[in-house]
């Protein structure tokens, strides 16, 4: 693990010094939500019937932003090739980047939370145990693959395009699944039917970062 | 003397495009190895599979008696000093070498670190970050981290581009100061001069072959640049 919590480290400390990531993201879903709560018209209730479904495509499209960002580190002076000659198992690397994006998107949601409650309508405590397991979960799910195919498309010209289309139709199940928990969350919090989701959410988890982990090593060789 | 890194029959296609064509090669432990050829003759890419950065299509890389591809003990024992610096331009001097130095298992990364930037004349711009330094002060921390973690094997390619005269100068000498016996040196350059100054051996390569083979001292007494004319076709004096 020790290649794993340098690789960590070091990415945030970058990012404490650049905050590229973290602000890019925060802004980018800031407009996203703000736009949608007035695209609709005034008391309709479907700004709050398609609340989490926003919320979800936010954390989506900013999550491919971040990685994004977080992998044109790595290229800028051929760095991930100095990550993939270290003497250890490449699935640290792996693990390492995982942990570090993990972490920059939880940062970023949790300053949005409160605002998306408040743009929504949502009392912002309700539920909050149910709908952050529903985020995290949702959350491993989708770096475990990210990770994964930003490697793959770390040196493809039109990464961009590619990576949100390789990555969007494998995410379908962490979105159906954390649009669900986040629904029933802010419905009234925990009930068999979130805790069933939940179960699904951290199944996916499981397989997608098992497979990634497995993946991974194969392919970064060149 | 030991033979301390072998390769065997190394192919490496991209596609339809053979960037090496079966390399075979032998150096013993303490010998360096220079590597001349034009752009394109392949000796990126053999530095690459030595490296364990790329995975040869065909044949094998065995340093010190392992397989390299299976072998993480292996790349702790090689030190790459690629075309790219491998730096964060958003990182220190120092904060770099540190990085490395946890990502190698440096004991005592921090020690080792400033004993690196001492010993490449960087000291005073340890705290400063990689994206303000010229390409040749940014060459100098690559060999830095390069050697951070006392490799055995010393891979360097094109290793006096982007440096000055009296910086190339510089590095010539600390190599010089590698090649104790016990350090192995494998060098891909354009410098004819650096065959002289640092090869035991010189390969002269061209479209993924091994043209010629030979020992320096015998082979070349006088001039590398009329060897290299005759054996690779095209070139002129």
């Amino acid at each position: 693990m020790r290649a794993a919590y340098a690789i960590f480290r070091k990415d945030l400390l970058l990012e404490m010094r650049g905050k590229e990531i973290v602000v890019t993201l925060t802004v980018f879903s800031f407009l996203v939500l703000t736009v949608f709560s007035f695209s609709t018209v005034p008391g309709s209730p479907a700004p709050r019937e398609m609340a989490p479904g926003i919320l979800w495509i936010t954390f989506l499209f900013a999550g491919i932003l971040g990685l994004g960002r977080a992998f044109d580190r790595e290229r800028e002076n051929g760095c991930f090739t100095g990550l993939l000659l270290a003497p250890c198992d490449r699935m640290q690397v792996y693990w390492g980047k995982c942990l570090s994006t993990l972490v920059f998107l939880l940062v970023f949601q949790a300053i949005l939370w409160p605002i998306f409650c408040i743009l929504y309508g949502y009392n912002p405590v309700r539920g909050i145990g149910t709908a952050w397991a529903g985020i995290i979960l949702g959350d491993i799910g989708f770096v475990s693959l990210g990770v994964v195919l930003s490697a793959v498309t770390i040196h493809a010209r039109g990464r961009e395009t590619i990576l949100p289309l390789l990555l969007l139709p494998l995410c379908l199940p962490v979105l159906v699944g954390g649009v669900r928990v986040i629904t029933l969350a802010l419905d009234g919090g925990a009930g068999a039917e979130a805790l069933t989701w939940i179960g699904r959410l951290a199944a996916f988890d499981v397989i997608f970062f098992v497979l990634g982990s497995v993946l991974f090593p194969l392919v970064v060789e060149e | 003397m030991e033979t301390f890194l072998r390769a065997e029959g190394l192919v490496k296609r991209y596609g339809h495009i053979h960037a090496l064509r079966g390399i075979d090669l032998q150096v013993d432990r303490g010998e360096s190895l220079v590597l001349l050829g034009p752009n394109g003759a392949g000796k990126s890419t053999l530095l690459g599979v030595l490296a364990g950065r790329v995975r040869p299509t065909e044949g094998q890389v065995i340093l010190q008696g392992e397989i390299l591809a299976k072998s993480t003990l292996a790349r702790s024992e090689t030190g790459y000093l690629a075309h790219s610096s491998l730096l964060y331009p958003g990182l220190t001097a120092r904060e770099n070498l540190l990085f490395y130095g946890k990502l190698y298992g440096v004991e005592d990364s921090a020690e080792r670190s400033d004993e690196m930037l001492h010993f490449m004349g960087l000291w005073d711009r340890r705290d400063d970050r990689i994206g303000g330094f010229s390409r040749g002060m940014e060459q100098r921390v690559s060999i830095a981290r390069c050697l951070l973690h006392d490799p055995q094997l010393i891979l360097l390619d094109e290793p006096f581009s982007g440096l000055d005269y009296q910086s190339s100068r510089t590095f010539a000498q600390a190599l010089q100061q590698l090649r104790d016996g016990h350090r192995t040196l494998v060098v891909a350059t354009h410098d004819m001069a650096a065959v002289e100054d640092l090869g035991d051996k010189v390969i002269i390569m061209n479209r993924g072959r091994i043209l010629h083979h030979g020992t320096v001292t015998v082979d070349t007494p006088g001039s590398i640049r009329d060897l290299y004319t005759k054996v690779i076709p095209g070139v002129k004096q």
